[in-house]
């Protein structure tokens, strides 16, 4: 046969020099992270002689960064989740309504117990991740419900907007007939790596690793379903089942994220894209990759934040939803309409 | 050849659909269909777009809800657990709505195996020796380490074959597999599956190609979900039942020792 039909180039890069080489990105970005702040930019360790700088260091810029990193990662890997199990290559957090369903999570919780989302107590951190979660999971089910499955994509990106659009005015009316929570709830809305707490960074630190670790024994479901659903059915696959448990693992990291850090948009979208364009990979490399991928762009993303208008700083969100709908953009007009 | 040892035992059946019913959304696809597949045998569907050649097959392979009954070696198919059904029966898709894209060609025809992989078990040598072997029988090896979406439709047809070859079922099921294939390889197809009945499998290819259809044993003739017809390749009435299907736009003549369907201009 001729190789003249070959439409995509062979990549040389293989994914485990690409895991090693975000991860030591990663690092960088951390160390990079530590010695950035409103205070001017230091290397970290020429700071901690000083006691009070060793006290920003520790208490706020070692959690935000910290935490930067680990909701990236979080939304990187529910975004391959999300690109995987729908079998659509727009599927993210957020155009599923799972980011809006946690956001109305949040705000109901704020609005009944009168709460601060940059409370710092661990009961506080966990019952606004539950209630996340369980937004994030009820949204993600009413866009699957509205759409009618999962095979047409233009009815699922229909619904899920239209999902994301009704619980965003939700989460609006609720912030505006409860002027107390108004304040804070624009944080989040705007998302925000700023109120990370160490409390917050060791939840998504613990569900990151739960998520990967049962994303990536889950990947063989994901790999099946790119041969379609017909074919994972006649290998045995009970896929009813395991979408359900997938969808729980996608909205488990989409609604820790959310909870910490607000709505930050794109990031798991753009994540499992940039890794696709790298390596061509089976699933238990994608989810870790996308999750690396994730962490490096937040981090890189909240290092801008927090530097282009210092002593000032952007909320992240903002930023990642600029760089993130240039992105989109980018890619509609370098792959035409994505095949359905 | 099979027919001659088959006419003289009764074969052991593979598969029994009785009063079959399909409906795929309000429509009603399959309508009362009953049907015996021989094991050891390959037999071709063929039929016109609608007939319901590729629910049946669906039906078979334990993908699609039914009404009525289906027995797969003599056992009711909703009986089997659905990894055992699964080891049994192999189903092969159009090749079109298959788009995993970023998976090495290695990684495609492993995912075959996943009806004798457990959670918690990763790949056996068993597992490899079954990939490396259905990837040498269809002549795709050179590429195992290919990104699908790199491969062009006959090499990826080749690959998703030998996905299917990896199951290691006693059944084949297949869908169109010869639509992606240039004449050589359609060959090299009905050469394989040759090798694979005689070594006691049962291979049922629904064919939109009557002339390749012809190199079956058995050729079941659909339309408008029901059989029409089951009979051998040399059977006049099964030609004439293919013709009449057609709406007589086809005419199916005699060439050397097989036939050739041509299609008839009005």
């Amino acid at each position: 046969m001729s190789g003249s039909s070959t439409k995509l180039p062979r990549r040389s890069l293989r994914a485990p020099t690409l895991a090693c080489l975000l991860v030591t990105l990663c690092v960088t970005a951390l160390l990079a992270g530590l010695s950035v702040g409103s205070a001017g930019i230091e290397p970290f360790w020429t700071l901690l002689t000083d006691p009070v700088a060793a006290q920003i260091i520790f208490e706020i810029r070692v959690p935000r960064t910290l935490g930067a990193l680990l909701a990236g990662g979080l939304l990187g890997l529910a975004g391959a989740l999300a690109q995987g199990l729908f079998r659509n290559p727009l599927a993210d957090p957020f155009l599923l309504g799972s980011a809006s369903g946690a956001s109305v999570g949040v705000a109901l919780v704020l609005v009944s117990f009168g709460l601060s989302p940059v409370a710092t107590q661990w009961f506080i951190k966990l019952g606004l991740t539950g209630a996340a979660f369980l937004g994030a999971i009820l949204a993600v089910f009413l866009t699957l419900s509205l759409a009618r499955g999962v095979q047409h994509t233009l009815r699922l990106l229909l619904a899920g907007v239209i999902v994301g659009v009704v619980l965003g005015a939700l989460t609006s009316l609720l912030s505006l007939t409860h002027p107390d929570i108004l304040q804070s709830m624009q944080a989040f809305m705007l998302g925000s790596t700023a109120f990370v707490s160490g409390s917050a960074c060791a939840i998504m630190g613990v569900v990151w690793l739960v998520c990967n670790a049962s994303g990536i024994a889950l990947s063989r479901v994901l790999d099946a379903l790119a041969l379609g659903e017909a074919t994972a059915l006649s290998l045995g696959l009970p896929l009813n089942q395991l979408r359900v448990v997938l969808i729980g693992i996608l909205a488990l990291a989409t609604g820790t994220a959310v909870a910490q850090t607000g709505l930050i948009a794109f990031v798991g979208l753009a994540a499992p894209h940039l890794v696709r364009a790298i390596v061509r990979v089976r699933y238990a490399w994608l989810l870790p990759l996308a999750s690396l991928m994730g962490a490096l762009l937040l981090s890189l993303a909240d290092l801008l934040a927090r530097g282009l208008i210092a002593p000032q700083e952007l909320a992240v969100g903002v930023l990642t939803a600029i760089l993130g709908g240039g992105y989109l953009m980018w890619l509609m007009n370098h792959q035409g309409p994505t095949h359905d | 050849m099979t027919d001659s040892s088959a006419t003289l035992k009764a074969v052991p059946i593979a598969f029994e659909t009785r009063s079959l019913e399909i409906k795929r959304g309000q429509r009603s696809v399959i309508k009362g269909l009953n049907l015996k597949i021989s094991m050891g045998r390959w037999y071709a569907i063929v039929g016109p777009n609608g007939a319901g050649k590729s629910s049946l097959l669906l039906a078979l392979a334990g993908v699609l809800p039914f009404q009525g009954e289906i027995l797969l070696f003599n056992q009711p198919l909703k009986q089997y657990a659905a990894q055992q059904r699964a080891r049994r029966v192999a189903w092969l898709a159009q090749s079109s709505v298959q788009s995993a894209d970023d998976l090495t060609a290695y990684d495609v025809v492993m995912l075959g195996r996943i009806p004798y992989q457990s959670w918690l078990n990763g790949q056996s040598q068993a597992d490899h020796a079954a990939v490396e072997h259905a990837l040498k029988l269809t002549h795709a090896w050179d590429w195992r380490n290919r990104a699908l979406g790199t491969l062009s439709g006959g090499e990826k047809q080749r690959v998703l074959l030998a996905r299917l070859l990896a199951v290691e079922a006693d059944v084949l099921l297949m869908d169109e597999p010869l639509a992606n294939l240039d004449p050589p390889h359609q060959a090299d197809w009905i050469q394989l599956v040759h090798g694979l009945v005689a070594q006691g499998k049962t291979v049922v290819s629904v064919l939109h190609d009557v002339t390749l259809a012809l190199y079956a044993d058995d050729v079941v003739v659909m339309s408008n979900g029901q059989v029409q017809y089951t009979g051998k390749r040399d059977d006049t009435s099964l030609h004439s039942n293919i013709e009449n299907v057609f709406e007589q736009r086809i005419a199916i003549q005699p060439l050397g020792s097989g036939w050739v369907a041509l299609p008839k201009l009005v």
